[in-house]
């Protein structure tokens, strides 16, 4: 090597490692605890006009204060308002507000700012809180700190679906505002302010010092929007990073308990993963058909194999067999009565690939449609796929992307718009698996109840049971719910696979005080209370 | 190059009508991005009111209309997904994309053409043979393989390089420390882009230099005694460069649009990703000026690309005259 080239090789040596020099980490510390979270998705401004999903839910849960909230057994408690609240027939609720609490901007919290909280959002296009607001018949101010509530119908879930979920919003940010998304102040009651947002690239967040559950106990929160979750992962290593609102999955679990300061989470979830059936379309019309599907995959083992100790299996009731309400009901695989019942059926002739045929002599062959890119569900389709073809079912699997899957599943999600596709893979969100309304809004026919009827459900059975019954406690509903689910076991709308756990990964020597709780991201108001109030 | 530049005015016009097109005839639908996650609890009429509050219950001419009369009086609109002003979004990404695509650009095409040489110089010795397969191998890997390893060692393991972001985001650097930094923050995903991406300039440039150096007229040159560095310096690498030129053009117009995969490891917040997202959430007004804006820059840079040719290249401009 000449000389030249030797100082070059040098030079260029030199300023690879003075670029490195400058520094390791993403940034100098700007005094005070300051924990680095990343957040998986670009939520806007995390107001409740403007972010984009769970995860912004999640998050802005820490700007926005609910009236009620559910702790970390998943147990409903008041958060703003006093425990003495009264609820009449679960259609009147009267509150008092917890006094001292104050908008970001210094604004009292008081009982007309709920009352705004609970009406503007019926102008806005945001589902949620649309869904919330039609609920309502009238809001009364009784006084500065109290406020009652008529809903149009008794709902014994109002308090869960609505209160817990209706974000109080500070009216004097949002009057006369025709577009509550063009709001980019992000101010709410919150144990955080929203100190920075940078589209694409970050939020800041700062503890509220006088919060009237007392002051948070890590002063800023810094959350990168980072949407690789290997990148992630491999930033919690080295210490960049103290948590992440995103998963892990079960196959990276002992390599992170492995590694010193790591521990990994795993929340009890109410998200069910689903097979759907479509329930109007031969051969999946006939009962004894979809039971023997059921007969034929192996829920519990396919649980297992996708989640290992961090799910639990689904049941033939559709409900997390964990809640309150859930009845004692398990699938049991059985391949030989599903083949039973498919012989009972006239599908007896098979063709050279063992598939059966048909009354017309058509195989029995099905497309399952999946997300593409989600690595558990096509290994659910496969392991399906195994399990029915040993019973003489083809299928074949199709993986789309997400809004073309939904635009065959639920087309304009709307469910009284048809559906075109034979099995799919499926899922709901937590907050729909944990409500009691779950399994009406899954399985009823009439489509303005039967809202997630994604399958197309049909039974009298089923729709008379909720028709007559005249729902006002929490006793009644579970009573009802216990028959529905009996109804379901035996009609089999479609396969409840797994309730699996959701696994997440914190660097506990960056900060000690992460809370998992069942249905919650470690990223929720208990990991950041002050001790006492914890 | 009136007629090239009528070619151009066509192919922009086209750019225009499919881009408004092409997100609508794909399947799904923006409203629950709009909406969110509780869409399925939406009533028709509610759902038809946020399709009117949109625009989209419109029959298709007339949105078409209507996104020409945007288009045209750059009234760009708000973004479904990120409620902010198209406009605003667009140029807080296009600065660290050029950044990043441009460089790799710069510094793939260089590094490749004068490997590419080198080889095709020392075609019969170990160091041009090893060069090859030395490329070749290091090309074919995965880019976001690549990604990994180099995050994994030098951001992980040794800790040398950030790994995530386009600069400290709470650094508050200023200054001489703020360039550093940003030149800190862009060697791994300039390093992935570079390693995975420099063969094609590499091949191109050693296939048309072998080209070159078989040509009567280098043999003529070095049979009249010009010195060696001569002949390389002024007919073989001007020749060589002329495809190389045209590559560096061609990739030029893709700047804005390659780097989805290395801006999604490295979080670097570029337009690939804004890109990615609108289509994921079919974000119908931001994919279509995100492409827009890409597919202009793609037209420029092919008429840039003519424009330049004939002074690279003077028989192009031969041609251009014969035609």
């Amino acid at each position: 090597m000449s000389m030249k080239k030797k100082i070059c090789a040098l030079l260029l040596a030199a300023a690879c490692l003075g670029l490195a020099a400058c520094g390791g980490s993403n940034g100098e510390d700007v005094g005070g605890t300051a924990l680095t979270i990343a957040i998986t998705n670009d939520e806007n401004t995390l107001a409740p006009f403007t972010y984009v999903s769970s995860t912004g839910l999640t998050v802005n849960r820490l700007i926005y204060d609910t009236l009620f909230t559910t702790d970390l057994e998943n147990n409903l408690v008041p958060w703003m308002v006093e425990e003495d609240y009264t609820v009449e027939n679960s259609q009147v609720f009267t509150f008092r507000l917890v006094e001292g609490q104050t908008f970001h901007n210094g604004e009292p919290v008081d009982a007309e700012a709920v009352r705004f909280s609970f009406t503007y959002p019926a102008t806005q296009v945001n589902s949620t809180q649309r869904r919330i607001c039609n609920a309502i018949e009238s809001i009364e101010v009784l006084d500065e700190q109290t406020i009652r509530f008529t809903l149009k119908e008794p709902d014994v879930n109002f308090l869960r679906d609505g209160f817990a979920s209706m974000r109080i919003i500070c009216p004097s940010v949002y009057e006369g505002v025709e577009d509550g998304s063009t709001v980019t102040d992000s101010i709410g009651s919150g144990m955080y302010r929203l100190a920075e947002y940078r589209t694409g690239e970050y939020y800041v967040l700062e503890a509220v010092e006088d919060y009237f559950k007392g002051t948070p106990r890590v002063d800023t929160i810094r959350m990168p929007i980072m949407t690789d979750s290997t990148a992630i992962q491999q930033a919690i290593l080295a210490g960049e990073l103290a948590a992440s609102t995103g998963t892990i999955g079960m196959e990276m679990v002992d390599t992170f308990q492995a590694q010193e300061g790591m521990e990994v989470f795993a929340n009890a979830d109410y998200a069910p993963l689903i097979v759907n059936f479509n329930c109007g379309r031969h051969p999946f019309d006939q009962v004894d058909f979809r039971r023997a599907i059921a007969c034929a995959v192996d829920v519990e083992g396919i649980c297992r194999t996708l989640f290992g100790d961090y799910a639990l299996p689904g049941t033939p009731g559709l409900i997390r067999s964990d809640l309150p309400y859930a009845a004692d009901l398990s699938y049991t695989y059985d391949p030989e009565a599903a083949v039973a019942l498919l012989e009972g059926l006239g599908y007896t002739e098979v063709n050279s690939d063992g598939i059966r045929l048909d009354e017309n002599g058509e195989p029995l062959s099905f497309e399952m449609i999946t997300y593409a890119g989600n690595a558990t569900r096509s290994r659910l389709c496969e392991l399906v796929r195994e399990q029915l073809r040993q019973v003489g079912i083809e299928i074949e699997i199709l993986s789309l992307d997400m809004d073309t899957a939904d635009a065959y599943i639920w087309p304009d999600f709307e469910v009284s718009n048809g559906r075109d596709y034979d099995l799919s893979t499926w899922g709901w969100g937590s907050a729909a698996g944990n409500s009691y309304t779950y399994l009406i809004s899954l399985c009823d026919s009439d489509y303005d109840v039967g809202t997630y009827n994604v399958c197309g459900y049909q039974s009298q059975r089923f729709d008379q049971l909720v028709a007559d019954t005249q729902v006002t406690s929490t006793e009644e509903m579970e009573a009802l719910l216990l028959e529905l689910q009996q109804v379901v076991a035996e009609e089999v709308p479609l396969l409840t696979i797994a309730y699996a756990d959701t696994l997440q990964v914190c660097n506990t020597n960056l900060y000690d005080g992460w809370k998992a709780g069942k249905g919650t991201n470690v990223v929720n108001v208990y990991s950041f209370l002050g001790e006492e109030t914890a | 190059m009136k007629q090239k530049l009528t070619h151009y005015l066509i192919l922009l016009a086209m750019v225009i009508v499919v881009n408004f097109f092409l997100p609508r005839w794909m399947p799904g639908s923006p409203v629950r991005t709009i909406a969110g996650e509780d869409v399925g609890s939406l009533t028709a009429e509610e759902r038809m009111g946020i399709l009117e509050a949109y625009d989209l219950d419109k029959p298709l001419y007339q949105q078409f209309l209507l996104y020409l009369r945007d288009l045209f009086t750059l009234n760009w609109g708000n973004s479904y997904s990120k409620r902010q002003p198209i406009f605003s979004l667009i140029g807080s990404r296009i600065g660290w994309t050029v950044l990043l695509a441009g460089g790799n650009l710069l510094i793939s095409s260089v590094v490749g053409s004068l490997l590419g040489v080198y080889a095709a110089f020392r075609r019969r010795s170990k160091g041009g043979a090893a060069a090859l397969v030395a490329s070749a191998a290091v090309t074919s890997l995965p880019p976001f393989w690549v990604a990994m390893i180099l995050l994994s060692v030098f951001g992980v393991r040794l800790g040398w390089f950030p790994l995530y972001g386009a600069y400290s985001m709470w650094g508050g650097y200023t200054g001489l420390a703020a360039v550093l930094d940003v030149l800190r923050h862009l060697v791994l995903p300039l390093a992935t882009m570079v390693l995975t991406s420099f063969m094609m300039f590499f091949t191109t440039a050693r296939y048309g230099a072998l080209q070159v150096l078989g040509e009567d007229y280098i043999r003529m040159a070095r049979m009249r005694g010009i010195p060696e560095k001569r002949i390389t310096r002024s007919y073989v690498l001007r020749n060589t460069f002329i495809p190389v030129f045209t590559m560096v053009m061609m990739d030029a117009g893709y700047l804005l649009s390659g780097s989805v995969l290395i801006e999604t490891v490295f979080s670097y917040p570029g337009l690939g990703t804004l890109m990615q997202e609108a289509v994921e959430a079919r974000d119908y007004p931001l994919i279509q000026y995100t492409f827009l804006v890409s597919s202009v820059l793609t037209i420029a840079a092919l008429l840039a690309a003519d424009l330049l040719h004939g002074r690279v290249d003077p028989r192009m401009k031969e041609v251009a005259e014969l035609e």
